[in-house]
């Protein structure tokens, strides 16, 4: 079954991390493991980031705020798109609490 | 039917011995097993065995390629389930002086094959496949079960693989498999990992070994775990350590000698002092 990650909607709730992720920074990589699903993602710096403000004090809408906050000059429509796509992802790997 | 033996087996804490009147049996099934004793069946031992298995007529039995390979599958399953207390992967490890160089990966990569043109070539041998992992400090142990060699393997060690049994062993899945001591064993204590070495075999690719980011490395090494959920955050961070004390490549190969030449370069491949095997203890 095909999955969209561009319909993750930036309206939505505050977005949390789920409790059976366990998080390590490698090297200064963010890795995290399911310890649901047994499953590994390595994450790049802007994944990262945005897994950082899954903090559940954060709407999709405030971590793009905050994204462009963090980097200036950046089109806030491409942040929406990549917002919205990594935080679909993170839902389709269960790695949010729902 | 002669006198009564008993083959002692240790993988670690687990201990395992397998009686039998049939001699060839066990002989065949020692060669599984390079730390293990064959002993007259009243010979004491200190401590209560993790599996007792008694080996009744193998006529009835059925072949003793299929008996063999059946009670090899049975103490390998139950030393696995006994250390579920350690992380365990699925992994090659051989050492040099240097520490420990683990090489995840699934079964069917060539892990055994290599692991044993490894040892052929002097490096101390660990195991074919699976991975103990335990500290802190971070340490792998050997989980000393012979080289399982499937045919393909035979092959493509050619000359090198001249010590290979050539008794074979029938698995519960239809496998057939021989074995291989390797020249050099590395005893029962635990070793530093100083190498993690993730496999990519490619047709026709010369062997090139590079450097790879210790998150990916921890990757593999967390999705080639027989029973990370179990140990959740502790057994990341174990892995983690792992990763962090160690050089970590990718070797992309499809000839064995090249293979072991790289990894000769990268570990500088100085010799290993091993420990003596530790048995079953007298009383």
């Amino acid at each position: 079954m095909a999955v969209s990650l561009r319909s993750a909607p930036l309206d939505g709730a505050r977005v949390r991390r789920s409790d059976r992720v366990v998080e390590r920074v490698v090297d200064g990589e963010l890795v995290l493991y399911d310890t649901a699903r047994h499953r590994v993602h390595v994450m790049n710096p802007t994944a990262a980031w945005i897994w950082r403000l899954c903090d559940g004090g954060h709407s999709p809408a405030a971590v793009v705020s905050a994204l462009v906050s963090r980097y200036s000059g950046v089109d806030r429509a491409t942040v929406e798109a990549d917002v919205g796509e990594i935080l679909a992802r993170f839902r389709v790997e269960g790695l949010l609490d729902e | 039917m002669t006198a009564p033996l008993v083959l002692h087996v240790r993988l670690q804490e687990f201990q395992a011995v397998v009686r039998s009147h049939h001699s060839r049996v066990l002989e065949r099934l020692a060669a599984a097993y390079p730390a293990a004793e064959l002993r007259p069946a009243d010979c004491p031992c200190a401590a209560a065995p993790s599996l007792d298995l008694t080996v009744g007529a193998v006529e009835h039995l059925g072949d003793v390629s299929k008996v063999v390979g059946h009670l090899e599958a049975a103490i390998n399953g139950a030393a696995i389930a006994a250390l579920q207390h350690r992380v365990l992967l699925h992994a090659g490890v051989v050492a040099t002086a240097d520490g420990a160089v683990v090489l995840p990966g699934r079964s069917g990569l060539g892990k055994s094959t290599l692991v044993a043109a490894l040892c052929q070539a002097g490096f101390a041998y660990f195991s074919d496949d699976i991975a103990v992992l335990g500290g802190p400090p971070p340490r792998v142990f050997p989980f000393m079960k012979a080289v399982s060699l499937k045919r393909g393997g035979v092959r493509a060690l050619g000359d090198r693989g001249g010590a290979v049994g050539a008794f074979e062993a029938i698995r519960p899945d239809g496998s057939v498999v021989r074995h291989l001591t390797p020249p050099r064993l590395a005893g029962s204590n635990g070793r530093p990992v100083r190498y993690v070495l993730l496999l990519d075999r490619r047709p026709q690719d010369a062997a090139t070994l590079r450097p790879v980011p210790r998150a990916r490395a921890l990757a593999e090494l967390a999705a080639h775990s027989m029973n990370l959920p179990r140990h959740g955050r502790h057994g990341l961070e174990i892995l983690s350590q792992v990763v962090e004390g160690a050089d970590c490549y990718e070797l992309t190969y499809s000839r064995l000698p090249e293979a072991v030449e790289a990894l000769a370069g990268v570990t500088g491949h100085r010799p290993f002092v091993g420990d003596a095997p530790t048995l079953c203890e007298p009383r």
